[in-house]
Parts: C-alpha cells; structure tokens; sequence
C-alpha cells in the first residue's frame, strides 16, 4: 500500500491519542511508541483499508478510523510480547515497564470503544471478530510461551492462533463492515499471511546472534525444530540439546555460531522452513486468484504473501 | 518433507535436476513438489523482513 496510507494511519493515531487520551503523560508515551512504529510500516492498518475498499469499490474516510484502531491493539499485543518474551530492548515500552503495561490494558480498550462510536451498519459483527480473534492469538501466544513445543504440527498450529488470527482479524474487520457475506472467503488467506510472515522472523530469528536470536533464547522454531531432528550426530547438534535442557551455557553456543549457521545452510533447516513458507504462500495465491475481484485487488493482496 | 529435504541437501545432482525441472519427487505431495521447485527455482521474490512478534 502507498505511502499515503500509511501517513494517514499515523495522523489517524495522533488524532485519537488527542481525542481520547486526557492524561498528558499517557499520551506522550503513546506518541513516542506510535512513532517508534511508524517506520515499520501499519501493516495490520493497512490490510483493514485495502480489504474494505475491495468489498465497497470505493474508499472512505471512516474506515481509517478504525484502522488505526487495530494498530493500536497490534500495538498493545507487542507491548505485551516484548515484555513477556524479554527478548527485544529496543521498544520505548520496555523501558518503564509498569506503565506500559497500562497503556497495554488501556489500548485493548480503546480500540473496541473507537469501532463502538463508529457509525459502520456492522460494526457489531467487527467487534466480535475483534474479541474472537484476539482471544485465539492470545491461546497461541500462551502456548509459545510455555515453549515446550517439540514438533513441527503443533508448531505450525501455534503460529496459526498467535500470528494467523491476528492477520485474519486485520482482513476480516476491512471486509465485513463492507460486506458481511464476504468474510468466510477472506479468512483462510488471512491466517496463511500471518502464517508466512512468522516463518519469515523465524528465519531472520536465526540469521542474528544479538539478543533476538531464537537459539539463544531457546525457542522452538521452525528451522531449530527441523535442525535437531533431521542431525542428531554432530558436535554442535549435542551442545544446543544441552544448552536447551540446562547443561550448557550460552557463550558456549556463541562460540559455535559460524558452525550453527553453516549447519542452518547445510542441513537443509532454511530451505525446509521456505519450502514450508512457500506452501502457504502458494495456498494463499490459490485463494486469492479465486475471489471474484478486480484484478488490480488482486494484485495488491499478493504483495502480503 | 524433512527427510527429503536433508537428502537433497547432500545430493547436488537431485537439486540440480530439480533445478532444471527434470524430476518430480516421489514421497511427498503436489504441493509440497511445487512449492520445493518454487523455492528451488527461486520464482518469487523473498519477502521484506517483517516485523512479527
């Protein structure tokens, strides 16, 4: 989506940070986060205009409203995720962590009151979409942070209640306030973007070896589910088993990071986790090739798988 | 998939002939055959780094 979206999904932001908030501290904050994000991009904003201008063939003011709504609760669940995870400090929202929280609360609010006030004939049938996707994502991101996850389907069904329904919220708001009857062909490709884009960090997880690294962590991804099934007698393999159940410590494993990620090359790990990303992909392309819509739409959506 | 996928790693003539799409292979799906030719072949264009959680 254009860069003019985006602009509009921030102005939005401040406007309801301007309208909403009253107390001066909580409203910097909020500023600061909102900014931190922007370079990012409103991806989750952004799926909500583009679904809703293909189910109403025209654009209108209204829906940016609640666009910067989602991108406020996805921003709420990264808040969230950064201080359950304690993987990632350079988020502002880490840093007085009591207050974020709050704000955290206070977002998941807020954007169920801005499509409340909205004047969209089924804003109603968004808002349960809203709380029932939400829900589902907060199940996955429970499940991933229990991290005793040791094989691939289970896996593969975490990332689609933690990544997919947040994705399929983002779709499914766009396109029901347009059209209600639309959403049961939205949903499927909506889960499957959130589903690519994870296996994507999954593998960026593995290409770093900062704090964000997923081994580090002891994370089970997709690429380390793989690398500890697929090569059990090596060296290196033995290690992370044992720095995974205690025995070994992290700068031993930081000692093999050139091996790891050789071994990550080698044994297939990365061309199995873009094999699998690819899958999705192609499941995604097939829905959206299906839908009976203008093809310049088309073209759009394929630019998120 | 696993399996294969290892197996090709180790057997450049395979991943070669797949290149050149000469060869199906046999033990895992279609789709599984088309999105492992797609990667393969490269055919589409690796996503920008997203900023999932």
């Amino acid at each position: 989506m254009s860069l003019d979206v985006n602009n509009r999904l921030y102005s939005t932001m401040v406007d309801i940070l301007e309208t909403y908030v009253s107390n001066e501290d909580m409203k910097t904050q909020l500023s600061d986060f909102i900014d931190f994000k922007k370079d990012e991009g409103y991806l989750f904003g952004e799926l909500v205009v583009l679904h809703y201008v293909i189910y109403n063939n025209k654009i209108e003011n209204h829906i940016f409203k609640v666009a910067a709504a989602i991108e406020l609760l996805i921003l709420s669940f990264d808040i969230l995720d950064d201080i359950e995870d304690q993987d990632n400090f350079s988020p502002p929202w880490v840093q007085q962590q009591n207050l974020s929280l709050n704000i955290s609360s206070y977002l998941l609010f807020l954007c169920q009151l801005i499509i409340k006030e909205s004047d969209f004939k089924h804003k109603y049938i968004a808002l349960e979409l809203l709380v029932t996707n939400a829900l589902r994502a907060i199940e996955g991101q429970h499940i991933d942070l229990l991290n005793n996850i040791t094989c691939e389907d289970r896996y593969i069904d975490m990332v689609v209640l933690k990544s997919g329904s947040l994705t399929t919220l983002a779709c499914l708001i766009g396109t029901v306030l347009a059209n209600p009857d639309k959403a049961t062909e939205v949903q499927l490709y909506g889960s499957h973007i959130g589903v690519i884009g994870q296996i994507q960090n999954d593998m960026e997880g593995m290409k770093r070896w900062d704090g964000k690294n997923d081994l580090l962590n002891k994370k089970w991804t997709l690429p380390i589910l793989y690398l500890l099934s697929v090569e059990q007698n090596h060296t290196a393999i033995e290690k992370i088993q044992n720095y995974y159940n205690g025995s070994v410590e992290k700068h031993e494993i930081l000692k093999l990071s050139k091996v790891i990620e050789s071994l990550l090359e080698e044994t297939g790990a990365f061309l199995y986790s873009k094999v699998t990303q690819q899958l999705y992909r192609n499941k995604a392309e097939s829905s959206i090739m299906s839908l009976s819509i203008n093809k310049k739409y088309k073209k759009a959506l394929l630019k998120y798988i | 998939m696993k399996n294969i996928i290892n197996y090709l790693m180790k057997d450049t003539e395979v991943l070669h002939l797949l290149k050149n799409n000469k060869i199906c292979i046999i033990g895992i799906s279609p789709e599984e055959n088309k999105a492992l030719i797609d990667v393969v072949l490269n055919k589409k264009p690796q996503l920008q780094a997203y900023y999932w959680k």
